[in-house]
């Protein structure tokens, strides 16, 4: 159900981006009777514009249909002008070639300028996403009480004092009861032992010894079940550190466990700067309670460790990277004055990783965007078509050219107008999908196969045809892809046309034309 | 309907000078290997018989008929593939297991065409299309029979032997050239059988005005499906032969939508519903993307001073002329449809009539 | 108002004008009678610019005419109601109504316009919010003549406003026909009903095999014996 769902939702988000395409087709052939075969060539050049606009300018794929939409709209205008004007009393399949034509020539234009390598438009938030319909499809108790005690340790930890055992009391309950839902889930387990480490500490005695036992329990089995995962490694590191910061004399062989940890997270996973910066400070914890060369020895070895955490550090947007070779060879001095600097303040507290999430339905942030985008193209189009002169003029040309010309409507300017609105959404298209499509020249033929596919499903020269065709292509292809497989997902589409060609060729919504 | 026939009929008779240019050519053809041993000529000839061959199948159906498959992938890549499976997994040599790609096309046209010519004008463009697709798309994924998207490399060819003589063992071009041109004349040839046939004054009165060849009593179905076969098979032999030239194939090398496409290209540039029509288009496209993939063009470009080599616009064409060598044929194909809908062939026709009128 | 002058018209190699001399004056309806395949919607065609004449002057208050667009000459004020009604048929009633004042200098009497189509067939005004495509014949014409007056047209041309109506619905279209032109409005008919509208025609001609053969005023055409022997079956 939940993958039925999750292909649905998914179906009818890129459905609508078809739609988009559909319709500019459907607009097009409406108006001029003419099968435009270059209107995938037409979205490759929008795809093309969205991505030189984000590579040169830094403008936002989605923001950048505001240059595109213009653009496109001359462009088709100008196409129609110069070329397709001149054929359209001419047969159709030269009409058909005419456009194949100006399709190679256009992806084989593009081809000479980019070559064919594909590009990637990679932002922010390409490869975002968002849950819904979190309470209905797959609720998860467990889930609930997981994210309940994380957020009641977080709150201690943050609200320092007060009522913090208070909270990590009810936290013990919350993991308690999360893992008799679902046991055996090691996030929880090793948030359990975290929480139980942070209420031991705000303990004394024997209360804070049999605290820190569980919490050594739940560590344990915590990472039996998932052994080599840094983050449970490093919560339990921490735990024997603060705890060994108030064990007196015992501390030497707790910072020695605590150091064990570390190096079992070193060896699952060199390059992680939380496990050294941590292991860094607790080096330099040690370090404080020594003299002489004992301290340091450990001081060196906090440096070590703090050197090969920079190295490990993903660097900033716009910063330069730290030379750690320079920071290498200090004098002694030198290095505890930078290390009261850097570790000083470390709070040894334990850092809640959230777990991996089954309840709801998980929407891609870029194609909500886009689907939001071409619902308000689509209204905004309809809008048009409907209630303004022009708009109106463009339907009455398709439905009845000659009766047009009667009534005073420049037919050709309707035909550029509607080039050009067919360019201009087959471009959005184009922009709104380039986030999430590979791009390069030969993109199109597979858009012109689709848009025809949902143009002859929803009735050639029909919008709402289009509309609802491009929606229906969209689930059809998610679901084929989920329940038969990706590769014949395509054959889907293309069986589902020719079943609609052979038994409703005049479409869902069309008037038999055929 | 009956004038048009009448007017068709008159050009049954063949003019002696048609013949003895036809003898002219045909011998000139058999020699050049034996003046030209440039192996790159003898490719782009090869090139040219492959070319020529495909636009007279497709002008059976689409010339002839008025049936525009722009499918005819289809027929081309099914044909490829079924030699080339028989070659490497079956050990059956190519001149046999073209035959049997001609059977297997056969049969698979006929299946096409009970579907698509439910339909008409966009409508049969677009079913014509999708079938191939499909077509493309099983053998992509029908991974077990076809290997797949990473195609067939044909490992060896057998040697071609008659009893126990070796005819050729095609370790060069030239029995590639004599193979290539025999079927284009076979071809053209049975192309110009047709035309003058009664079947082929029935295609060519479905093409004019399918309802009226239907009122005379001409079964549109069984006639389209007869144009299908024949165009069909002719297509597929030149897939075979493709396929075991260049000893490599694959979905998008043979079955993708740029194959059908290039196909009826070929018989609009030259002129489409004329046997000569493909032989121009062929003639006309074959060189010239030639010249563009082998940069010959950028170096023209050089010599003619047009532009430096090592100029920023000169490395710029030397690196990206040689990939966008289908541009030629995109824009080939809008002049040739905006100024010469008849093709150059018509188009030259048309000069040569108006010049003639001129003259007298 | 509007003068042809040697209209020569062909179809391919075909033939279909000869020479044909017209001329309608402000205020009249005249009418151009003639069996099918006479000329009489080619006429027509070539006067909206549909179609290109191979030769011949069409001049409307002597503006020249061959050189426009078709919908250059809507704006100039020639709106022809074609054969057949040509209704917009997945549009409302209002709205081909409404495509009827698309120029822009009918556009701010569009509502008024609406109120007089309304006034003058009520039946419009009940179906107002009907897709064209699905109203009777008669509605539909009724529909084509309302839309043409939509454009405040100075000339009007009708091709075969009858044709395939009930008797009763032809008295009734041509009573409006001869109201529209007591508005003002100078009509060309194009007609094979020969009886009625030479009834209400001031001057007519007769076209036969893409010439004019006779011409006069509607009266006289009446009592033509030629015309009464071709056309009216005495």
């Amino acid at each position: 159900m939940a993958i039925f769902l999750q292909s649905l939702i998914s179906g009818v988000l890129i459905g609508g981006v078809y739609a988009l395409i559909g319709i500019g087709l459907t607009i097009i052939f409406g108006v001029m009777r003419v099968i435009n075969f270059a209107h995938g060539d037409l979205m490759m050049i929008g795809m093309y514009l969205t991505w030189n606009l984000f590579q040169y300018f830094h403008m936002d794929p989605f923001m950048s249909i505001v240059v595109g939409i213009p653009a496109m709209f001359l462009f088709g205008g100008l196409l129609q002008k110069v070329f397709i004007n001149r054929v359209l009393g001419a047969l159709p399949q030269n009409q058909i070639l005419l456009t194949i034509g100006l399709g190679l020539i256009m992806s084989n234009a593009v081809m000479l300028v980019y070559t064919s390598d594909y590009k990637i438009l990679t932002t922010r938030y390409s490869s975002d996403s968002f849950k819904v319909l979190q309470s209905v499809v797959n609720p998860d108790k467990y889930e609930r009480l997981y994210d309940k005690g994380n957020a009641l340790v977080a709150e201690a930890l943050a609200g320092k004092g007060g009522n913090a055992a208070e909270l990590l009391a009810k936290a013990d309950k919350k993991y308690e009861e999360a893992l008799k839902v679902k046991p055996g889930q090691f996030r929880a387990l090793a948030n359990w032992g975290a929480s139980l480490a942070s209420l031991a500490r705000l303990r004394q005695g024997e209360e804070a010894a049999a605290l820190y036992a569980r919490a050594d329990e739940k560590f344990a089995a915590a990472a039996a079940i998932e052994p080599g995962d840094i983050d449970i490694l490093c919560n339990w590191a921490i735990a024997y550190a603060s705890r060994a910061a108030t064990a007196g004399p015992g501390a030497d062989s707790l910072y020695e466990k605590a150091y064990e940890k570390f190096k079992e997270g070193e060896e699952a996973r060199p390059d992680s700067y939380d496990l050294f910066n941590a292991w860094g400070a607790t080096l330099y914890r040690q370090a404080l309670i020594k003299q002489g060369a004992e301290a340091d020895r450990l001081l060196a070895a906090a440096w070590e460790k703090y050197r090969v955490a920079l190295d490990a550090k993903p660097v900033e947007e716009g910063a330069e990277p730290v030379d750690t070779e320079a920071l290498a060879n200090k004098p002694p001095a030198e290095i505890r004055a930078a290390l009261d600097q850097v570790y000083g303040k470390f709070p040894f507290a334990p850092r809640l990783k959230p777990d991996k999430r089954d309840a709801g339905i998980s929407v891609s942030t870029p194609l909500a965007i886009s689907f939001v985008i071409t619902v308000a193209i689509t209204l905004l189009l309809y809008w048009f078509l409907m209630k303004t002169d022009t708009g109106q003029a463009i339907r009455a040309t398709a439905q009845d050219r000659e009766a047009a010309q009667l009534m005073g409507i420049n037919v050709k300017r309707m035909s550029i107008l509607a080039f050009g609105m067919g360019a201009s959404l087959a471009g959005t298209a184009g922009a709104l999908v380039s986030p999430t499509y590979y791009i390069f020249p030969q993109i199109g033929g597979t858009f012109t196969l689709k848009a025809f596919v949902i143009t002859v499903l929803g009735g050639m020269g029909s919008i709402l045809g289009a509309t609802v065709g491009g929606i229906i292509i969209g689930v059809a292809e998610s679901l084929g892809a989920v329940y038969i497989s990706a590769g014949w997902k395509d054959v889907v589409v293309y069986v589902l046309f020719l079943l609609v060609l052979l038994f409703k060729p005049s479409g869902l919504f069309g008037k038999s034309r055929v | 309907m009956k004038t048009i026939l009448n007017k068709l009929g008159n050009n049954r008779g063949f003019s002696p000078v048609a013949i003895s240019l036809w003898i002219a050519a045909l011998a000139g053809l058999a020699l050049f290997p034996q003046f030209v041993d440039n192996p790159y000529a003898l490719h782009v000839m090869i090139l040219f018989f492959l070319s020529t061959i495909m636009g007279e199948s497709w002008n059976i159906l689409g010339g002839y008929t008025g049936q525009y498959s722009v499918g005819h992938a289809a027929y081309f890549g099914v044909g490829a593939y079924t030699t080339m499976m028989l070659m490497q997994y079956r050990q059956i040599p190519p001149w046999l297991g073209m035959w049997a790609g001609v059977a297997v096309v056969m049969v698979v046209a006929l299946v096409i065409g009970s579907i698509c010519f439910r339909l008409r004008g966009p409508y049969f463009v677009l079913a014509s299309i999708a079938v191939a697709e499909i077509m493309r798309l099983c053998a992509v994924n029908l991974k077990d029979l076809t290997n797949g998207a990473e195609g067939i490399l044909a490992t060896e060819i057998p040697p071609f032997k008659i009893g126990a003589t070796v005819v050729t063992d095609f370790l060069s071009k030239v029995p590639f050239y004599y193979i290539g041109l025999s079927f284009a004349v076979l071809t053209i040839v049975a192309t110009m059988l047709v035309q003058h046939s009664k079947l082929g004054y029935y295609f060519q009165a479905i093409r004019e005005d399918q309802d009226a060849a239907h009122a005379l009593g001409i079964s549109l179905s069984f006639h389209k499906n007869v144009a299908l076969l024949l165009s069909a098979g002719f297509t597929s032999l030149a897939g075979s032969f493709y396929a075991i030239y260049v000893g490599f194939i694959d979905p998008p090398t043979v079955l993708a939508l740029d194959i059908s496409v290039q196909i009826v290209l070929i018989c609009i540039i030259g002129g489409i519903g004329t046997i000569y029509g493909p032989v121009v288009g062929s003639l006309v496209l074959v060189p010239l993307s030639e010249a563009l993939r082998s940069n010959l063009i950028a170096q023209g470009i050089f010599k003619l001073g047009l532009a430096s080599e090592e100029s920023g616009v000169g490395v710029f064409l030397k690196e990206n002329l040689a990939h966008a060598h289908a541009l030629i044929y995109g824009i080939l194909v809008v002049v040739v449809i905006l100024f010469m809908p008849d093709g150059v062939l018509g188009f030259a026709r048309k000069l040569f009539t108006a010049r003639n009128r001129g003259n007298a | 108002m509007l003068k042809i002058e040697k209209l020569n018209f062909s179809y391919g190699d075909l033939k279909v004008l000869w020479d044909i001399d017209l001329e309608v004056k402000q205020g009249e309806i005249v009418t151009v009678v003639g069996s099918n395949g006479a000329g009489k919607s080619t006429t027509l065609k070539n006067i909206s610019r549909l179609v290109k004449p191979s030769s011949g002057a069409l001049t409307f208050n002597g503006t020249d005419l061959s050189k426009l667009e078709p919908h250059q000459v809507v704006e100039l004020g020639i709106v022809q109601v074609p054969e057949g009604r040509k209704i917009f048929p997945e549009m409302t009633v209002l709205e081909n109504l409404r495509m009827g004042s698309y120029i822009k200098s009918s556009r701010g009497d569009r509502s008024a316009n609406i109120d007089r189509a309304f006034t003058l067939f009520p039946r419009l005004k009940e179906r107002a919010n009907q897709l064209g495509g699905t109203m009777s014949g008669g509605e539909q014409q009724m529909l084509a003549i309302a839309r043409g007056m939509m454009a405040n047209p100075k000339l009007l041309l009708l091709d075969e406003p009858s044709l395939g109506l009930a008797p009763l619905f032809v008295r009734f279209i041509f009573d409006i026909i001869t109201e529209i032109n007591k508005q003002g409005v100078t009509i060309l008919l194009v007609e094979q009903n020969v009886f009625q509208s030479l009834r209400i025609s001031h001057r007519a001609y007769v076209l036969e095999t893409g010439r004019v053969v006779l011409s006069g005023t509607g009266e006289a055409l009446l009592n033509d014996e030629h015309v009464k022997k071709a056309f009216l079956g005495m």
